[in-house]
């Protein structure tokens, strides 16, 4: 038996030698045909970490292996944050720069960091939110997740380095991330059988899986809200007989983990919830697109996809190839993602075409967030009125929130669609609560006289994320620190977003110098025009919500700067 | 009239084919709606936003939006034409320009929009970004400080010329326009002056070395007809590129 495709992808400090023998060879054990054009942006995911950087030469050989010029590579590379053109050094620490890890002190950690670690062969970096916000400070060591840094073990990490220790001689706990469930719901503690609902499925056929996914109710779970079974039934009704099935796992909303836990200990339903689109729409290929923070879960859901295939339930109709983000949030768009997925820069797409028309490849496409899927799987297992038995009529069944911030019990909570915010907060120990932002940077603030909220689509409040804040965080902190975040993630292709986050943040800079009350109020009237111009003119959702943290902030956080 | 279809566009009713977009109907039938990455001659790319209508109460973009039957389309209203000058205006703080000095002057069509929503000032602060210009070519010189990113280079490259030597690259505000060469300079490239994407730049990105300030204040394109009168133009386009 050769090595796992995956064997090499482990936590390592010491990266070969480029040698274009063992690039090859890397990238065949991976895949079969790894210089297909549209596979350039994942041969270079991997070899990024097999030799720790994509240098010019090795963009260079990839080029004449696979035809894309080594100007389109070097555009990837430009795009994709964890595409490194520059040789690596031993360490890079990657702290995650989100709120949550930054009222924990990131700040400080990262001082202390640089300043241990000045002459060390390690380079400090931020990123935006790596999926671990359940367990502040959290950071990434050469892509392997560290977590619960603080201000006296970081210490021991930086010796740790400084000595050059390997990755495998550091505490294993270090790397130890809980997933578990605080409170559990229908969609995390069913008796799931694997297999069932897809055999079900496959007996019934097309048309009784798009009808009883109508009578679930479903609701994209990714944050949209859109009907899957419209989604679906789109899809199934192209006549192109070529269709795509793809999972959005590119979870980057600040502050959101659910995916996480989904994708490591519910991964059956994940693949069967894929396997039962298929089934829905009459496809024959899936992809699973993983965010390249994510990267230390792919030997796992790798090994799964493997017992599905071996037992028979994938790869004969059906089968699932899981492809690696490289550090875009914008990816989490669907379009963009799809854009990702045929080994493009991540720039959202003009809608209509809808990727159920004209998606991955120019074909009908569906796009379900990873929590949809597995809420698919048991819908089919247990049933649509099962499903229907919690949540409201608009917004039936329950979903799993991702808490963090600052409550004595951070992590994860599924309740029924509607719950009030206020129940989550008892739950999760919140009672200092002042504020919580709701949905991540471009959803909610809700501050204490509206905790009564209900976490569904028809409210303010839909919930994911869930990050809370007590009376000590300052609103205006938060406020620039998701305006930064948009800034650097905006894609760059529409002026509203690209060149609007930048002056939004002028315009903050600008709010924050002492001025007379007059010039406030016209720094005031220009934020709230341009955050309008934003979501009025911009390409895609990143650009029509990245002003709304300020709309928010104006709104409410007057008077709690 | 004949049973063409139509729909609205501030009232006036405007024909269309099968698979238009609102732009492409409207750019037929002589109506004038802003724009700076459209090209009829080439596809749509929806990155300037600056043609953006009002339809059933969403705010789109007219270069990419399907006609359909019956819409009601509304371009010229008050809120449109300030949101177009608030990003015309962002267009300008995000690049480096320079117009009493720049060879484009007069027959810019960044230019002559600011002009035509009646652009005075930036608005913004400007963001001085650090563009690095690109020299290596023997006819053609590349400033990118008056970028724009609207990729008609890109598209007039690829669809015109089957060369494909321009794209974009990078992300966010360190977007950029590159070349298709190894070393990524013009010069390394099949570019020629006499390209279709060598004569398509709506700004002054895309220079030609030599043959530069050719009229006087007051003779150049957009000096006596404003852009919504003749359309997006340039001086070398002998009034027909965008027909």
């Amino acid at each position: 038996m050769a090595e796992s495709p995956f064997e090499w992808l482990r936590a390592k400090s010491d990266f070969p030698e480029w040698d274009t023998d063992l690039a090859e060879q890397t990238l065949l054990n991976q895949h079969p045909a790894p210089f297909r054009p549209e596979r350039a942006l994942q041969s270079l995911v991997v070899l990024q970490q097999q030799f720790g950087q994509v240098s010019p030469p090795m963009q260079t050989w990839l080029a004449s292996k696979s035809g894309v010029t080594v100007a389109d590579l070097r555009s990837l590379v430009s795009f994709y944050q964890f595409l490194e053109p520059t040789p690596p050094p031993r360490y890079h620490l990657r702290f995650a720069n989100n709120i949550i890890e930054q009222i924990n002190g990131v700040n400080h950690l990262v001082e202390q960091a640089r300043a241990t670690l000045h002459d060390a062969d390690c380079k400090v970096e931020t990123t935006s939110c790596i999926g671990l916000s359940d367990h502040p400070i959290a950071a990434l060591i050469n892509g392997h997740p560290i977590t619960r840094l603080n201000r006296s073990n970081i210490n021991e990490l930086c010796q740790l380095i400084r000595a050059g220790k390997s990755l495998q001689e550091w505490p294993r706990r270090w790397f130890a991330v809980d997933n578990t469930i605080h409170h559990p719901g229908p969609l995390t503690s069913y008796p799931y059988a694997r297999g069932q609902g897809l055999a079900l499925a496959t007996q019934q056929g097309q048309q009784w899986v798009l009808n009883h996914m109508d009578a679930s109710g479903l609701r994209g779970l990714g944050g949209a809200g859109f009907p899957t079974a419209v989604k679906w039934r789109l899809c199934a009704e192209q006549a192109d007989p070529v269709k795509y099935i793809t999972c959005n796992a590119d979870e980057g909303e600040p502050g959101t983990f659910k995916d996480r836990f989904y994708l490591t200990v519910q991964t059956d339903q994940v693949i069967e919830g894929m396997a039962i689109a298929a089934v829905a729409v009459g496809a024959s290929k899936g992809y699973l697109y993983l965010r390249g923070e994510y990267l230390y879960l792919v030997k796992h859901i790798e090994a799964v996809l493997q017992q599905w295939r071996e037992r028979g339930q994938l790869g004969a109709g059906f089968d699932i190839e899981l492809q690696l983000g490289a550090g875009a949030y914008v990816c989490g768009e669907e379009s963009a993602m799809l854009e990702s997925l045929a080994g493009k820069r991540g720039i959202p797409t003009s809608k209509p075409p809808f990727p159920g028309q004209k998606g991955l490849f120019g074909k009908p496409t569906v796009v379900n967030n990873v929590e949809t899927l597995v809420a698919a799987t048991y819908i089919l297992q247990q049933g649509s009125s099962a499903f229907r038995l919690v949540g409201t009529e608009h917004s039936p069944g329950s979903r799993l929130h991702s808490v963090s911030g600052d409550c004595r019990r951070p992590g994860l909570y599924e309740l029924p669609q509607g719950a009030p915010v206020q129940d989550l907060l008892a739950l999760c120990g919140a009672e200092d609560a002042h504020c919580v932002q709701s949905g991540g940077p471009s959803g909610a603030l809700l501050l204490r006289h509206q905790f009564q909220t209900p976490l569904d689509f028809e409210s303010p409040g839909r919930g994911g994320s869930v990050m809370v804040f007590n009376r000590d965080r300052s609103l205006w902190d938060i406020t620039r620190n998701f305006t930064r975040f948009f800034q650097h993630e905006s894609c760059g292709f529409c002026t509203p977003c690209r060149a609007g986050t930048v002056a939004m943040n002028h315009l903050l800079d600008r709010y924050e110098q002492p001025t007379t009350a007059r010039q406030k109020a016209q720094t005031r009237a220009d934020m709230i025009e341009l955050t309008q111009l934003m979501q009025h003119t911009s390409h895609c959702g990143l650009g029509k919500t990245a002003g709304l943290p300020v709309l928010n902030f104006l709104n409410q956080g007057a008077g709690h700067e | 009239m004949s049973d063409q279809p139509q729909f609205q566009l501030d009232g006036q009713p405007i024909p269309f084919q099968p698979g238009d977009t609102i732009m492409q109907a409207a750019h037929r039938a002589g109506v004038y709606i802003p724009h700076l990455c459209f090209h009829p001659q080439f596809r749509p790319h929806g990155s300037c936003r600056l043609c953006v209508v009002n339809m059933q109460g969403k705010t789109v973009s007219a270069c990419t939006q399907p006609a359909s039957i019956d819409l009601e389309v509304h371009s010229e209203t008050t809120e449109l034409r300030q949101s177009r000058l608030r990003l015309i205006q962002l267009l300008f703080a995000e690049g480096n320009h320079f117009c009493p000095s720049c060879e484009t002057s007069g027959n810019c069509q960044l230019q002559a929009l600011a002009y035509d929503l009646g652009m005075t000032h930036y608005h913004y602060d400007p963001f001085y970004p650090t563009r690095i210009p690109d020299g290596s070519h023997p006819e053609l010189f590349i400033d990118r400080d008056r970028c724009i990113q609207c990729d008609l280079c890109g598209r007039a490259s690829e669809q015109a010329d089957h060369k494909a030597i321009y794209l974009l690259a990078g992300r966010g505000q360190h977007t950029h326009v590159a070349f298709r060469s190894d070393d990524g300079e013009l010069g390394s490239t099949q570019a020629q002056a006499e390209d279709r994407a060598s004569h398509v730049c709506p700004v002054g990105c895309i220079l030609p070395k030599s043959g530069n300030y050719p009229d006087i204040a007051g003779a150049r394109l957009y000096d006596q007809i404003p852009i919504h009168a003749q359309g997006n133009h340039r001086r070398d386009d002998g009034g027909t590129h965008d027909d």
